[in-house]
């Protein structure tokens, strides 16, 4: 990519108020703790190295020469050296990674080894722990990329902004893992509707994360309640979030960013589960649908799914007053027909290239604001469609409700209710 | 529906009956044919089993030729030569590129064998077994998959090479006949049909238009199968359409080595990547579809948008790999069973583990028995 491209997107974001950078000198960076010059190796550390952790290590190493790897952390020691196997076989990334038995740590307090050891945390555990884990890095002093959601529930969603906030004082780093933002096809049909008023003024956004079912890990005869819970995150709303967090959140952090980063007033939603009803698949609902009502008079029709044999569909169609744009498809159809035909890097090394080079040049991203908002777009959905009443943000986003159990230990938890709508008390 | 009766009755049958399919023993009064011992090859269609999908295949001759381009082609590069003669024996192949409709019977594959999973049945004994074919991963972001078109006469991309040998070799065993990739040899041999020229129509670059898919009219995205003109031997797309995976390694040198007109030579992989990929596509410029125009796969490109560690071992994650598809080839003589799964299986140390590790940790693909009594067990879990 170059420069001058990198320019535009950062003007772009600087005028849409996605977030301002800051010019904080590198001077201020080292008060954090961390590395600021140019050539020095940054050392990284992993929160939660399964799959996405250990590719999302990659990706920084492919952003950066000058990243190294030296800690991996996971709830399951298996996992942490599944992920050390996996980086090692990897011949470009030989003698990047210094991860030794000292440094790889397991146990639901394997990231504060990590986050003590390291400049640089990803935060790619189940989203259920993210606000903790962010919370103690900006405490020491740590940059960080954040995989998407930020939370589970409104008080996780509110300690994420409180320490984004503290970020910010500290002249920290917090990069999003909602990679659309860093997608350069996105960014460019971003630009055309919201800079370029392509298709007039939006009137709503037809959103959709339609798709097919995902992994399970099975069960063992050893595996503890909780074990089986963690390890199957996605089917717990305490872990995962519902997959209205945890996948179809990328679709309303478009519907979000389309809306300037505001927040809706009131929202209303249907959802419940059809294929995925037997007790292996938890308390998460297979399909939402969700209405949003913006305080300027637009909407947000929105809906996931996650069922199998039935028609896939992702995409934002934004309807405007003079065309149609739709996003992941790069094209504008109306007044102003267009489409995007420029480069396509990796948007998961593009994200960590803009981390890195934020610590490098000391001017920190700070993410926050967006990927707080969003997690809680996708939080209100739920909780309309598990109430199956119409919701305001503001007594969604004052929820005190807390999902998950007391403490964090190997024992027989109790296997979360499905909500059931009309039923399901709103908290 | 004759073809549906004939893979019908040769379901369960020997071997030998089974290479019945597409020969006969009387010269056909019209139509392509090539002659062997056995008697008269001809094309043949038949329904994948188990569906009203069918799948075409065309005879191809055996003998000689000579792989790669003369220094002299416009366009050329130096991995084409020198130009080496080479033998071939006489094989089918496919008439198109595999399409959507005929993938997405194999990337079903995984719900039945999870439902199969969830009800202890049909378990398998070895899971490296001859028997056993991996399903692949259910697809994450569709919108990415189908970004460049995804109706069923569309050529399916975005798979890798091993995702596309498991294909053949679920094919194989559902069907009881053999079933693989081309080599890169006999793939160029079926491009050229018999020329040698640029392309299969000759040398002017004007008329690639009538023939193939490429960067100046697919208009950016996945064009139908079978809808530019064939070449002599009937086989559509093989230049530009999608790229098509081939089972060699890819060595920028590799033609150097051919020595003594070797038969059905393959430059079998030792390493994860780079293998060959033939025939340009659909966002290729004209002289990346010429019938000797290589190129080479880079696995960590090639999946460069995949969110996870160890990357899909079946599926593609970038703009590249949404122009890459396959079509499989059928030999005149079968290898016996053990040979085959060196046309099907893993080859690679790091393609296995991989594929271990997204089935058995991340819960990612799945593995399961296929035999001709398939298609039964997935319909009656629909009951």
């Amino acid at each position: 990519m170059s420069n001058e491209k990198e320019t535009t997107r950062r003007d772009f974001m600087k005028k849409t108020g996605v977030t301002a950078v800051s010019t904080a000198l590198a001077a201020d960076l080292m008060s954090g703790g961390a590395h600021a010059a140019g050539n020095d190796t940054l050392r990284i550390g992993v929160v939660g190295s399964g799959g996405r952790g250990t590719k999302a290590a990659m990706d920084a190493m492919e952003a950066d020469p000058g990243v190294v790897v030296t800690a991996l952390g996971d709830t399951f020691e298996d996992r942490a050296r599944g992920s050390l196997k996996g980086l090692n076989r990897k011949k470009q990334y030989k003698g990047r990674i210094k991860v030794t038995d000292e440094t790889l740590f397991s146990g639901f307090d394997a990231y504060k080894k990590v986050i003590d050891s390291v400049d640089v945390v990803l935060l790619t555990t189940p989203p259920h722990f993210r606000p903790e884990h962010l919370a103690y890095a900006v405490d020491k002093g740590k940059h960080c990329f954040v995989e998407k959601p930020v939370a589970v529930d409104a008080p996780g969603v509110r300690s994420v902004i409180e320490t984004c906030k503290k970020a910010k004082e500290k002249n920290l780093s917090v990069v999003s893992g909602l990679c659309w933002r860093y997608d350069l096809g996105v960014n460019a049909t971003m630009q055309q509707v919201l800079e370029e008023k392509a298709i007039g003024e939006i009137v709503a956004v037809q959103s959709s994360y339609n798709a097919g079912t995902l992994w399970h890990r099975g069960d063992k005869p050893d595996w503890s309640r909780m074990e089986y819970q963690v390890r199957n995150w996605l089917y717990y709303t305490w872990l995962s979030g519902d997959h209205i967090a945890e996948q179809a959140i990328h679709s309303l952090d478009k519907c979000a960013w389309l809306m300037g980063d505001t927040h809706p007033i009131s929202a209303t939603g249907i959802g419940g589960r059809q294929q995925r009803t037997g007790a292996k698949w938890g308390n998460i609902f297979d399909h939402h649908v969700v209405f949003f009502e913006y305080a300027d008079g637009k909407k947000v029709y929105f809906t996931c799914r996650q069922q199998n044999g039935t028609t896939n569909h992702v995409d934002e169609t934004v309807l405007g007053t003079e065309g149609q744009a739709r996003i992941l498809r790069h094209r504008i159809q109306g007044k102003n027909t267009w489409r995007y035909s420029g480069p396509k890097p990796s948007m998961y090394v593009q994200e960590h290239k803009a981390l890195f080079k934020s610590i490098r040049d000391g001017e920190p991203i700070n993410n926050g604001h967006y990927m707080a908002n969003s997690t809680m777009l996708a939080i209100m959905g739920r909780m309309c469609t598990y109430t199956g009443r119409t919701l305001k943000w503001e007594q969604c986003f004052n929820s005190k409700e807390k999902l998950g159990p007391e403490k964090y230990a190997w024992e027989d938890v109790p296997e979360p209710k499905v909500a059931m709508p009309g039923r399901t008390k709103f908290s | 529906m004759k073809s549906f009766v004939l893979s019908g009755i040769i379901a369960g049958l020997p071997l030998c009956i089974h290479a019945e399919l597409g020969i006969q023993k009387e010269r056909p009064a019209d139509g392509r044919c090539v002659q062997v011992e056995q008697g008269y090859m001809v094309a043949y269609c038949a329904l994948i089993p188990g569906s009203e999908i069918e799948y075409e295949m065309v005879p191809c001759p055996g003998g000689s030729y000579f792989l790669g381009s003369p220094e002299s082609e416009p366009g050329r590069k130096s991995d084409e030569g020198p130009q080496a003669e080479v033998r071939v024996a006489p094989f089918w192949i496919g008439k198109y590129e595999i399409t959507w409709k005929q993938f997405w019977l194999y990337t079903e594959l995984i719900l039945a064998f999870e439902q199969f999973e969830d009800k202890g049945i049909r378990k398998i004994e070895n899971k490296y077994g001859a028997d056993v074919v991996t399903a692949a991963s259910k697809i994450y972001d569709t919108s990415f998959t189908y970004k460049k078109g995804k109706e069923p006469q569309h050529p399916a991309v975005t798979m890798s090479q091993y995702g596309a040998k498991q294909y053949t070799k679920w094919l194989s065993l559902l069907t009881r006949r053999f079933y693989r990739l081309p080599s890169e040899v006999e793939w160029e041999h079926a491009c050229r049909a018999g020329t040698k020229t640029a392309c299969s129509f000759g040398n002017d670059p004007k008329k690639l238009g009538e023939y193939a898919w490429f960067a100046e009219n697919s208009d950016g995205r996945l064009q139908k199968v079978g809808t530019k003109k064939p070449n002599a031997w009937g086989l559509h797309d093989m230049h530009g359409g999608v790229a098509e995976w081939v089972l060699d390694h890819y060595r920028k040198d590799r033609y150097s080595k051919l020595k003594d007109r070797p038969l059905n030579p393959i430059a079998w992989p030792d390493e994860l990547y780079p293998r060959v990929i033939r025939g340009g596509s659909w966002k290729d410029p004209a002289e990346a579809t010429r019938s000797a125009a290589r190129y080479p796969s880079n696995d960590d490109k090639l999946k460069a948008n995949d969110p996870n560690s160890p990357m899909s071992p079946w599926w593609l994650a970038s703009n590249r790999g949404l122009a890459i598809g396959f079509r499989f080839v059928r030999p005149i003589e079968a290898p016996d069973g053990a040979e085959r799964l060196k046309y099907w299986d893993a080859d690679v140390d790091e393609i296995r583990e991989d594929v271990d590790q997204r089935i058995e940790e991340e819960g990612k693909g799945k593995r399961g028995r296929v035999d001709p009594s398939l298609p039964q067990a997935i319909k009656a879990l629909e009951k």
